[in-house]
């Protein structure tokens, strides 16, 4: 079922986990060997900046063959381009499976270009030969998607199908009848919320191993469609479009306090949740829902000024951080504030100082001109002013 | 880590009864660690601050006066120094790790608010009259100065970014090009000049052990400057293009042998990238010059890009082996 060489797949996970065990000095060298010869593979991985490379130079390839493609059927464009992009897919289609079986590609920058050009290529061919309406579009979207995740174990597919099948029953409802349009959002979190339970439970099983990036990343999108389905920002700015209401600024929708209620208690029950089940993904969702919280009552609500808004969060989170540090310097219900040793060799490239670099020293940069920034490090920004 | 496949490994006898108990005791210690939750919120807390604070003041200026706010800023500019210079280590070649996790942040704040604070004397009272590079070579000195005092890479980069300032170019990794008019040749000469330092900079700083983990920082915006300019240069001295591209060669070659050595594939990358560019604009340049071939000149410009793009291809994948042979952790 997967184009990759299973038993390789499955011994890269085994000799991965050895390698952490090895670096967390559990087991030792001689260990490390045998296991890592006793479970051959011989998949072409290269490194992380490698595989950005080749990514960026297939894609360059497969773009300049695809306008030689065009260029010779250039008289005709206008028929010829949803057959061409088709016939085009098929061939990348056909080369991935090559590099994959004969060259062992894996995770290569080659391979993920390939799929998702082909992918791509095939979907837009499709889609225009039939000129498809939103329903087909997701359709197909989805079928694509999902035979790249099955195939491929590719998890930005993953994300695509899950976005194409949400898609589709958005479509479906619309398109259906007055009703059905009205319960839309529920029906949208009903599919969210079943799809982050059915990729939670699979990821604890065995015959799902090679799907577990797949399974989490479908749980990552799921929680946040579950999220935007019911914010109400969301379903008052759609409902409004699509049901015709013509709503002033201040009006509201039906059951407004409903969608008012998930918008503010999904995101706590994400951080509770998460806390209490130690499951990062959780914790890292919730966090970033805390922010939606904050952007849609202030679309609604100008309750202060914006600076007020973000002084007052500014204290705030940084109180709560530094009473977080302080709390768990000796860690308590299995929490600490310590960095995970292997966490730490992964961050070689100072992505903080680069962060750092790019959202703090735009103001540094002293303005002769008449503008005045204020006082402030985020106003300033004439740095070209030299 | 999943201890269900360390279980199959010992029953299959490739792991001892002792590494078993060992991966399973480290199982059971093992926390669950919210250091980039909290340090994320941190850091989103410090920017949201900043940003807030400023337009605050920034917006009452009237009724606070420039004086209350110049007084306000120096106190916490003087206290956030005074708390480094009491709390932290003292000045070493070597790393200094900090003593607790807000100091960083803490530098941070002292650093901004001395920038803050030459900005507003410049812009309200005219402190160094029309001499602005003056205004902003006293912050870009003890940037410097507390990058290396404090051991801060943050820090460093602001330096630098400064330093580029001061000489009249934008580095932020995201305005580099936008902000910078690369038409004009005396800021040409002056990346190139820039870049080159850099690098020496670094050499420097690996060779005399002095501050050795900054190395990295130096290199990386000694690279992009220096190679962003000299494409500048190929393009904007159109009749020298040639010889430009033949200084840019040499310079990648360099560069490529560095980056061999210190098995850096990071700035394997970023070479063949820039190198790409600057070989594919050569290339339609020629095209372009050696007469009107019409449609002709389009399939050879496709054709150029298919063949230079499989090409690198083969170039990227030989250099990874090279590199993995001598690597054995990925």
């Amino acid at each position: 079922m997967i184009a990759y060489n299973e038993a390789w797949l499955q011994n890269l996970v085994i000799r991965q986990e050895a390698e952490s065990a090895y670096k967390d000095n559990c087991i030792d060298k001689e260990e490390l060997e045998n296991i890592n010869s006793h479970y051959p593979m011989a998949f072409y991985m290269p490194h992380l900046f490698i595989r950005i490379g080749l990514f960026i130079l297939t894609i360059v390839i497969l773009f300049f063959s695809f306008g030689i493609l065009t260029l010779l059927f250039l008289s005709s464009i206008e028929k010829a381009i949803g057959g061409l992009a088709v016939f085009f897919g098929l061939l990348v289609y056909a080369m991935l499976e090559f590099m994959i079986r004969s060259k062992m590609h894996y995770r290569s920058g080659v391979d993920d270009a390939l799929l998702w050009l082909s992918g791509a290529a095939l979907f837009g061919g499709m889609s225009y030969m039939i000129n498809a309406g939103g329903l087909v579009n997701c359709l197909l979207l989805f079928f694509i998607a999902l035979y790249a995740v099955i195939r491929f174990t590719d998890s930005i597919m993953a994300v695509v199908a899950v976005l194409a099948l949400l898609g589709m029953f958005f479509f479906a409802f619309v398109e259906t009848g007055h009703f059905a349009k009205a319960i839309v959002p529920f029906v949208l979190m009903l599919v969210s919320g079943l799809l982050y339970f059915l990729a939670d439970k699979c990821k604890k099983k065995k015959s799902m191993l090679l799907y577990k990036s797949c399974l989490l990343v479908i749980a990552i999108t799921s929680l946040i469609t579950f999220y935007v389905s019911g914010n109400y920002y969301v379903v008052r700015e759609l409902s409004n479009e699509l049901f015709n209401l013509h709503l002033r600024t201040g009006d509201t929708i039906p059951y407004g306090w409903l969608f008012w209620a998930f918008t503010f208690c999904i995101p706590v029950l994400y951080l509770v949740k998460g806390i209490q089940k130690k499951d990062s993904i959780l914790i890292w969702v919730g966090l970033l829902l805390m922010a939606a919280i904050v952007f849609t009552t202030r679309y609604y609500y100008s309750f202060a000024p914006m600076e007020i808004v973000m002084t007052v969060g500014g204290v705030i989170m940084v109180s709560v951080a530094y009473w977080l540090v302080k709390y768990l310097k000796t860690p308590k219900h299995g929490f600490t504030y310590e960095e995970n040793a292997l966490d730490a060799a992964g961050n070689k490239l100072n992505i903080e100082a680069i962060l750092l670099a790019q959202t703090f020293a735009q103001q540094q940069s002293i303005q002769e001109g008449p503008t005045f920034g204020g006082g402030s490090f985020g106003g300033g920004g004439a740095s070209g002013d030299f | 880590m999943d201890t269900g496949i360390f279980e199959h490994l010992n029953a299959g006898g490739f792991l001892s009864d002792i590494s078993i108990s060992k991966i399973k005791a480290q199982k059971e210690r093992q926390l669950f660690s919210l250091h980039w939750e909290i340090k994320t919120i941190l850091y989103l807390g410090v920017l949201l601050l900043s940003g807030g604070l400023g337009v605050l003041i920034y917006k009452n200026i009237d009724s606070i006066g420039h004086q209350v706010i110049l007084i306000f800023i120096s106190l916490v500019c003087a206290g956030s120094f005074t708390y480094c210079l009491k709390t932290g280590l003292s000045f070493s070649r070597g790393k200094i790790s900090s003593p607790n996790s807000f100091f960083d942040y803490i530098v941070l704040l002292g650093c901004c608010t001395f920038i803050t604070l030459v900005a507003y004397l410049q812009f309200q009272y005219h402190l160094f009259g029309n001499r602005y590079g003056l205004a902003t070579f006293f912050p870009m000195m003890v940037l410097f100065f507390s990058a290396y005092y404090f051991d801060h890479i943050g820090i460093l980069s602001m330096a630098i970014t400064n330093l580029a300032g001061w000489l009249g170019i934008t580095v932020t990794p995201l305005e580099i090009l936008d902000s910078n008019d690369f038409n004009e040749s005396t800021l040409i000469f002056t990346g190139i000049a820039l870049g080159v330092s850099l690098l020496c900079v670094a050499i420097i700083t690996r060779k005399k052990n002095f501050k050795q983990h900054f190395e990295f920082t130096y290199q990386n915006f000694g690279t992009h400057i220096l190679l962003i300019s000299a494409i500048a240069a190929m393009i904007q001295f159109e009749n020298l293009y040639l010889l430009c591209f033949l200084l840019l060669s040499g310079v990648v070659y360099y560069f490529y042998s560095r980056a061999m050595a210190n098995k850096s594939f990071y700035f394997i990358l970023i070479i063949t990238l820039y190198t790409y560019v600057a070989l594919s604009y050569i290339v339609l340049k020629l095209i372009d010059s050696a007469g009107d071939f019409g449609i002709m000149a389009i399939y050879l410009g496709f054709f150029y890009f298919i063949a230079s793009g499989i090409a690198l291809v083969l170039f990227l994948i030989r250099s990874n082996k090279i590199l993995k042979r001598h690597d054995s952790i990925q």
